[in-house]
């Protein structure tokens, strides 16, 4: 009986949404590498999905390098807007918080919890709301929802693990300044975060795609600097901020800091052969060029 | 074996259900603190709890030749015993003593200012942009007993901005947002639900405050948009982009206003009656470019002549708290209703006080012109949605001192002087357990003078009724 409920339910709530549950709970637990193996098999066409996707890529340290490979969906595709469910506004909380976006990260998950049709509240949503109010300080809110934590039978020892996790987010978040988030704005709020803590990987890496997803060279370029790669900077924010120098006819004798000299000549081959037919495509398929130049 | 299991299982779960959480948000040696307080004949039982005591500790109260001891650290009264001994305390002071050593004795003054029957309060997540289950409620004050008056439940939506003419639970007005959006007015016991948004205004109205005669309610209109901080302190701000006050006819549905109350350079919200009916109050407030100038938003308290043969308002405006010049904010000014004073919240900018954590309570004395902070009512953390009661002697208000984001409802004693005592939280039978598992923040909250008797059934029929009565403007 209990199988055929569960069978019943799989089919009756359509496989694309059984598909983005299925990278929903994939971010929940973090199972990163799984995300991008389904996402191979078969190919994210909800933004809600390109977002677990792109997280993925960043958690493991590949969207600076893969993330054209993958389908995009702009921004939304990155960071999406509030939805009302119970479930969706998971995948934006789950980045934000990875990125220090402490506030960000618990509004979204305040905005889940109170979408439960029934009412009901989630522990998981507990153990993040738990987390956030501790990474601002909010201890005396923090431990209303720890306390209902140590009521529970599976989550009552995450308290130790729930602290170490806000204790790290806490390092990472905005010390200075107040800003009110605007969702068309949010690459204002990633490059004050970056200005402030150049070594936070996952907003580095979320205000480039920001740019490049825009197809913004002049964001780019100036993202590129504000972050002031001193190693070789991951591959397509090269190539982005590449094509920003070029735009600007700024000198490409010599590679400036955080590109390499093989990325320069790959510049200069685009440059020279670029506008032949397919020549992007057989060579170029996945660069931050092909992007630029050849979709919509 | 299976059975076995799952009896283990069941123990388990029980056992995990069962084990409760210490108090660890407070460093008063009781919670809620009652120490030093005063409180109303009538009210109900003041139950507490220690902090930090065992099964062994007994809690001793004392007026005159009357003792009741009260063994436990969860401190209980019988509803009718608390009413019974308070009754012989009135004018005078109870005292408590623990068997505690560490704990000195305190005193529970009974003033003998009767309160009013009831509160009324919403219950919404202290959220963003959605909320679960939320409501209307009413609260009998001499007992524990919470009724609800609508909730969403009924509707898609949420209810807000209630208000009672001068506590009389009568006459209520109250909105519905969504998509059955508009105002529910119950007078003299009818009720009906209206449209009150107008091709000339801006929008639906908002914060409401009855005339005393009752064919008025001044009401505002605001566009407004939320903002998210992102800096830890702060959660959200709520700016208005426009808003204006305007004077409903209850008796030919009829929305005026004129040149001071409306227009684009100014800010007008928080509109409220003078006892005597002849002066309109509001807040006002030099329109400024968001979010850039969103810390330069400081509304003055200001006031204009109310003329109610004609139900128009005047158009010289007295600045009675110029609160820009301390590059503060004024919200929520509410007469007292002997006339005597106005309690207003004073932030340091903006006008949704609720989330200013620096939001108090000030009093403006208005035969002195002197305005003082009410440090006895007032805590590190907000203080907002103040009332009076119907007599003017005591006053509610929310807070967010207990945690920094649930609000919770603190009444306190002011004399005729204006001094306040202590503020005191709203009793519950078990406290601790009520607000650990509450996990909505209360609001606006006013007193009512008798049960409401709201009749929630005819209401949902209301609210889900495609047409509904619509205000005019007249020009």
């Amino acid at each position: 009986m209990a199988s055929l409920t569960i069978v019943s339910a799989h089919f009756s709530l359509g496989k694309s949404r059984n598909q983005l549950l299925r990278y929903a709970y994939d971010v929940r637990v973090h199972n990163w590498t799984d995300i991008i193996k389904q996402a191979q098999k078969n190919s994210p066409k909800d933004p809600s999905e390109i977002a677990c996707v792109n997280l993925a890529l960043s958690m493991t340290g590949r969207l600076g390098s893969d993330m054209f490979f993958y389908p995009q969906s702009g921004w939304d595709g990155l960071l999406p807007s509030m939805i009302s469910d119970h479930f969706l506004p998971l995948i934006p909380s789950e980045a934000y918080w990875q990125i220090g976006m402490v506030n960000d990260s618990q509004r979204f998950t305040f905005e889940a919890q109170e979408s439960f049709p029934d009412y009901q509240k989630s522990a998981y949503f507990y153990q993040r709301l738990s987390a956030t109010n501790l990474a601002n300080g909010d201890v005396k809110v923090a431990e209303r929802y720890l306390s209902e934590l140590d009521r529970t039978l599976f989550y009552r020892g995450a308290r130790e693990k729930i602290k170490a996790d806000a204790k790290e987010k806490s390092e990472l978040r905005m010390k200075e300044g107040d800003f009110i988030f605007l969702q068309d704005e949010v690459d204002s709020l990633l490059r004050a975060l970056v200005l402030e803590n150049p070594d936070n990987r996952v907003a580095c890496d979320y205000i480039m795609a920001w740019a490049m997803l825009d197809k913004d060279l002049e964001r780019c370029g100036r993202y590129f600097e504000d972050i002031g790669y001193k190693e070789p900077a991951p591959q397509l924010f090269q190539e982005a901020y590449l094509l920003d120098l070029f735009r600007r006819h700024m000198p490409l004798d010599t590679p400036p800091d955080g590109v390499t000299q093989e990325n320069l000549w790959r510049l200069q081959d685009v440059i020279e052969n670029g506008k032949k037919p397919n020549y992007l495509r057989r060579n170029y398929y996945g660069s931050f060029w092909y992007y630029y130049f050849m979709t919509e | 074996m299976k059975t076995r299991i799952l009896y283990i299982i069941a123990a388990a779960l029980l056992v995990a259900a069962c084990r409760q959480s210490g108090i660890t948000w407070t460093d008063s040696p009781i919670w809620p603190d009652y120490m030093d307080v005063t409180i109303p004949v009538g009210i109900a039982p003041l139950n507490f709890q220690y902090t930090d005591a065992g099964k062994d500790v007994t809690t001793t109260f004392t007026y005159g030749e009357e003792k009741v001891v009260i063994r436990g650290a969860k401190v209980r009264w019988k509803v009718d015993k608390w009413h019974e001994f308070v009754k012989k305390a009135a004018g005078g002071d109870i005292t408590v003593s623990s068997s505690l050593g560490n704990i000195p004795d305190w005193t529970i003054h009974v003033s003998e200012d009767p309160i009013d029957y009831g509160v009324c309060y919403r219950l919404i997540a202290p959220g963003y942009e959605t909320w679960s289950k939320m409501g209307l409620y009413e609260r009998d004050l001499s007992s524990f007993k919470e009724t609800a008056l609508i909730e969403n439940t009924q509707f898609t939506g949420c209810v807000n901005c209630h208000s009672f003419n001068k506590c009389d639970p009568d006459d209520v007005s109250m909105h519905i947002r969504g998509p059955h959006g508009c105002s529910i007015l119950r007078i003299d016991g009818e009720m009906d639900s209206y449209k009150t948004q107008t091709d000339s205004t801006l929008g639906s109205v908002a914060f409401a405050y009855w005339h005393p005669d009752g064919d008025y309610i001044a009401y505002s209109t605001n566009t407004s948009r939320q903002g998210f901080h992102e800096m830890s302190g702060k959660i959200l701000e709520v700016c208005d982009l426009a808003a204006d006050v305007l004077v409903y006819d209850t008796r030919d549905h009829s929305l005026v206003t004129n040149s001071v109350l409306s227009g684009d350079e100014f800010w007008e919200t928080y509109p409220a009656f003078s006892p005597d009916g002849k002066t309109l109050y509001y807040c006002s407030a030099k329109a400024r470019h968001l979010p850039r100038e969103v810390h330069e938003i400081w509304y003055n308290l200001c006031s204009v002549e109310f003329d109610a043969e004609t139900g128009r308002p005047g158009s010289l405006v007295d600045t009675l708290v110029f609160a820009e010049g301390m590059q503060k904010s004024v919200c929520f000014p509410k007469p007292s209703f002997d006339g005597r004073y106005i309690m207003y919240t004073l932030n340091d900018y903006g006008t949704f006080n609720v989330w200013h954590h620096e939001s108090e309570l000030w009093l403006l004395d208005l035969e002195t012109g002197e305005t003082r902070p009410l440090a006895n009512a007032n805590s590190d953390d907000a203080e907002a949605y103040h009332n009076w009661c119907s007599n003017s002697r005591w006053f509610v208000f929310a807070s967010r001192r207990d945690n920094g984001l649930f609000t919770y409802l603190y009444l306190c004693h002011i004399d005729e002087n204006g001094n306040e005592d202590k503020a005191f939280m709203l009793p519950q039978k078990d406290p601790v357990k009520y607000y650990l598992t509450q996990y909505r923040s209360f609001n606006i909250p006013e007193f009512v003078t008798g049960p409401v008797n709201f009749d929630r059934m005819k209401a949902e029929k209301l609210i889900n009724r495609k047409s509904k009565t619509p205000f005019k403007y007249k020009p």
